[in-house]
């Protein structure tokens, strides 16, 4: 006998047991089962045949670290519209200001600073959409009187209620306004009175442009606030300004990151005294992002580190001789011309004794809407000695812009957290600020510390609340072109 | 057969047809994709859905121009997908494949993008030249300069390839190669900016090559040239393309038509729905075509002028608000307020817009010097109307000098230097023009009148320098 025959025989017997006895348990035959069976599968087939394919980037997902922790709260910000243009502006009598408008979303930096010289340090804001230099001064935290708000604002209520019964209160105090594009905000006493300047890179248009539409300009401390004025114009996009005393001759100059688009450069801004400085190019290359100062060859003197990005993408050195006089240096480059360079910051990162360099490498907007690349995250140029930088890619993170280095961990190396302003933020997990982990000067490890808010491009670390942890701040530079969440300043205080 | 086993057969059979049936509908086992359009504003959410919705499974050209779509968006995922769905259902087109290697190129997989658009490379399609190109970035992307080399070479006669050629020759220290591809660059487009600047750059290399005065001269030709090129393949005029004949972008093109045939009230409804569109994002560029849109309706009936100013006042206001202030808006504000009749607030707004530069190649702070001489002149203001003139005259030398016609910046920063005598940056542009037609006399002495008004005007100190 063969198999279907005894398949066949067990079939017709379940059928007369089927058949004879509705009382005992319900046997189908074989080919009833079977039947059944490829209904299922059919089904199933059907079904599986009318699922979307699962299409999203291959980022892999980040967990938080288990034992550093923060909570975030976000530092309101008020609209800012000088008097003087609603008032041009005013043409009928509905209120100039009443939400006819929201501002863009277009954070260009961030900084923790203490301004004030009161020991606090504030977040200094730089807004390239209500063109402001605005500080942000923390001022601890209050209970919500949850009543009061029912009474007076009962629409925001929810809103209050999903933040926590705890609101975190902050001032503010503008330091500038009508600055077309501020990049950059440094705060140096740099006619050496005592107190905090600060000096103000203003780009003159966010978009690409070549045209002398840039400026440096000083807010010099006064008593009752700041005095204004311009000390470098008629030069192409500026996109940050550092100091240092370059000549040795005791007084304070700077530096400047012409930016432009296709033709940039690095000046310097000499002091002269009584306030005057004397300008004098001393690289040429486009979209040179950052100029961070640094004596990179332990020779006494300070020297300045350039990133050079526009199709370019090269770090250089500026070698002083003491004298002023600087001899450049390529210690960077690559063929790619996509890497997007975003910025460039100075940290002994190995705690070796020379100072490093991060560069941060994913800005991919020049078309509106981009991809994260395998080499979008942070390079480390490790500082060798005798001007040689050895690089490394040591963070990766799709669209990676600002950086800054500090000891997240509290464990007395220093970390790195890295922010993005345009990953493959259509999936909802991947990360937008993340920290990578110094284990003995390799960073194997990356965590998570948020998704959201997405498009970050400027990323700070200090001390928000005086707890003597680190905190971070992050602000956020909306693409023209994509729908997101708004939420201009975001701070994740340590618990 | 019990009645059991006569439905489930009948279960199955039918199911085997639905099965068919979503098979013919999916052009295979796999369900037709659905993207991740929640970033997209309104318009080309819209218009992404809707071709999802039209797509014929069995048609490679219609899975083709969605991944095109999708690349355009960075929906990469979804873009590759699309290929992979086109490839499987037969052979693709050399222009096809092309496009599937940009997709898999910008979705970061750039060895496998190499491999599929090799064959373009190497055809003699009209794309051989811009696919050649493609792999010569690609190999860059790799950091592999030898294979780069060989196709930015095969791409031939093109300023973008011989760019980022004569960039990969400079890094190899194969300096006269390099001046040899910028200067046959020049030869064929002496306004190249990005060719005087890398010649300057050449020259600069230490050794056999290292020519001081060459590398000034080629520094100071960049200054003064207008010829912007920067890497920018085929693939991204696609994607202008691709984007301007969807969503919002259709209806701003058909509201910019309607405005040049002065259809007024036809452009300034096609604007409107492109606002729409373009929820809840919101862009000064579209604000601008409406302002035009309304003045023009006001100028064109005087009836109407009033409101149409108005209407015009409540997107300079948003614009404002949105995006800070510019030169060109100030000077649309002062338009605004022309129309209205209102040269007090005309003047306020111009004023304001001196204050600060205009972008791009805006000539916003041309006209606006050039719209206040004439209210001035209007008004009798004689002595106002002379300096603003010569305001202009200045902003419209630098200009004439930002586009190279030298010549004719030169003419236009004397007629300034006659009324701006206290004004550094004339006698400065002045005496860069001059030393640019070599008069060394002359620029000698306005390069002193520069430093007599600002003795550290590092510019001048270093133009003086070359002239001494």
């Amino acid at each position: 006998m063969c198999a279907s025959d005894d398949l066949q025989t067990a079939a017709d017997n379940s059928e007369v047991i089927n058949a004879d006895s509705i009382d005992r348990l319900h046997r189908p035959s074989v080919v009833t089962i079977l039947l059944f069976c490829m209904c299922g599968l059919f089904a199933l087939t059907w079904g599986m045949m009318g699922v979307e394919p699962a299409l999203n980037s291959e980022i892999p997902v980040l967990t938080r670290h288990p034992e550093v922790h923060w909570s975030q709260t976000v530092v309101p910000v008020k609209k800012h519209i000088p008097a003087q243009f609603s008032q041009l502006l005013q043409v009928s009598d509905v209120p100039f200001d009443a939400a006819i408008a929201p501002h863009e979303i277009r954070i260009t930096n961030v900084q923790l600073v203490d301004i004030d010289g009161d020991e606090k340090q504030e977040i200094l804001v730089c807004d390239a959409a209500k063109n402001t230099v605005t500080a942000y001064h923390y001022r601890g935290t209050e209970e919500v009187d949850l009543q009061k708000q029912l009474e007076t604002n009962p629409d925001d209520l929810n809103e209050v209620l999903a933040n926590g019964s705890v609101r975190h209160k902050w001032d503010q105090t503008l330091i500038g306004d009508k600055l077309i594009a501020p990049a950059h905000a440094t705060v140096v006493d740099v006619d050496q009175d005592g107190d905090q300047d600060i000096v103000v890179s203003t780009l003159g248009d966010l978009m690409p442009s070549d045209e002398l539409i840039g400026t440096v300009t000083l807010f010099e401390k006064v008593d009752e606030g700041y005095q204004r004025r311009v000390l470098l114009q008629d030069v192409r996009r500026v996109a940050d300004v550092q100091f240092g005393d370059f000549d040795g001759d005791g007084d304070t100059d700077l530096v400047v990151a012409v930016f432009g688009y296709a033709r940039g450069g690095v000046v310097i801004l000499e002091n002269m005294g009584d306030g005057l400085y004397r300008d004098k190019e001393i690289i040429t290359r486009p979209g040179i992002v950052h100029v961070p100062v640094a004596d990179y060859d332990n020779d006494g003197d300070l020297d300045i580190g350039a990133i050079v990005t526009q199709d370019e993408e090269e770090v250089w050195a500026l070698e002083n001789d003491g004298q002023g006089n600087f001899a450049p240096r390529v210690l960077f480059m690559t063929d790619n011309f996509d890497v997007g360079g975003g910025g460039l910051i100075a940290a002994d990162i190995d705690q070796d004794g020379k100072m490093d360099l991060l560069m941060s490498q994913g800005d991919n907007l020049e078309y509106g809407h981009g991809w994260p690349q395998p080499y979008h995250g942070v390079i480390w140029l490790r500082n060798q000695g005798n001007w040689k930088f050895e690089g490394e890619q040591i963070g990766h993170l799709g669209g990676a812009y600002g950086t800054a280095a500090t000891d997240v961990d509290g464990d007395g190396d220093t970390d790195v957290v890295i922010v993005s302003m345009s990953n493959d933020y259509a999936n909802p997990r991947n990360p937008s600020i993340v920290w990578l982990e110094n284990d003995e000067n390799e960073f194997n490890r990356q965590h998570l510390i948020d998704t959201n808010p997405t498009e970050l491009i400027a990323v700070g670390c200090g001390d928000v609340n005086g707890d003597g942890e680190i905190d971070i701040v992050a602000g956020q530079f909306r693409i023209p072109l994509s729908v997101v969440e708004d939420q201009p300043i975001t701070v994740w205080i340590k618990e | 057969m019990s009645r059991v086993r006569v439905i489930l057969l009948i279960i199955a059979v039918l199911e085997l047809v639905l099965i068919g049936m979503r098979y013919q509908e999916n052009g295979g086992f796999s369900a037709p994709v659905k993207s991740r359009v929640n970033k997209l504003e309104r318009g080309n959410r819209l218009a992404v859905r809707q071709m999802e919705a039209d797509l014929d499974t069995h048609s490679i050209d219609d899975w083709v121009n969605l991944g095109q779509v999708y690349s355009t968006f960075a929906l990469m995922p979804e873009a590759e997908y699309c290929f992979r769905r086109a490839a499987r259902l037969g052979s693709l087109t050399l222009e096809q494949q092309f496009k599937y290697g940009i997709c898999l190129s910008r979705r970061g997989k750039i060895e496998k993008a190499i491999q599929i658009v090799m064959p373009v490379a190497n055809s003699n399609n009209e794309l051989a030249v811009h696919a050649n190109q493609q792999i010569g970035f690609d190999y860059l992307r790799l950091d592999r300069r030898v294979e780069a080399e060989k196709y930015l070479r095969k791409a031939g006669a093109d300023p973008i390839s011989e760019l980022s050629l004569a960039r990969i020759l400079i890094r190899e220290d194969r300096v006269s190669e390099a001046i040899h591809v910028l200067d046959g660059l020049i030869a064929r487009d002496p306004d190249s900016m990005r060719a005087h600047q890398m010649r300057a750059w050449a020259y600069e290399i230490p050794g056999d090559t290292y020519d001081e005065r060459e590398a000034q001269a080629s520094y100071d030709n960049s200054m003064h040239a207008s010829g912007m090129v920067i890497i920018h393949p085929l693939s991204r005029d696609w994607d202008v393309e691709t984007v301007a004949s969807m969503g919002a972008a259709k209806h701003m093109m058909a509201s910019s038509v309607a405005l040049q045939k002065d259809e007024f009230a036809q452009a300034i409804d096609s604007g409107r729905v492109a606002f729409e569109m373009i929820e809840p994002l919101w862009r000064p560029g579209y604000a601008k075509a409406m302002i035009n849109a309304h003045l023009a309706n006001g100028q064109a009936n005087a009836h109407l002028a009033n409101g149409q100013a108005v209407e015009a006042l409540d997107y300079l206001s948003k614009w404002l608000i949105h995006d800070g202030e510019s030169t060109r808006l100030w000077e649309l504000a002062g338009d605004a307020f022309l129309v209205m009749g209102d040269q007090d607030k005309a003047e306020s707004a111009w004023l304001r817009g001196t204050r600060i530069r205009a972008s791009k190649t805006v000539e916003a702070n041309a006209e606006i010097c050039r719209k206040l001489e004439q209210l001035y002149e209007t008004q009798g203001n004689r002595a106002k109307a002379t300096l603003f003139r010569a305001w202009h005259q200045y902003e419209s030398g630098k200009l004439q000098w930002r586009d190279n016609n030298v010549r004719s910046a030169l003419v236009l920063f004397t007629q300034a230097s006659d009324v701006l005598t206290q004004n550094e940056q004339v006698w400065f542009y002045l005496a860069e023009s001059q030393r640019a037609l070599s008069d060394r006399t002359s620029a000698r002495e306005s390069y002193k009148k520069c430093l007599l008004l600002n003795k550290y005007h590092g510019r001048a100190i270093v133009g003086l320098s070359l002239v001494n």
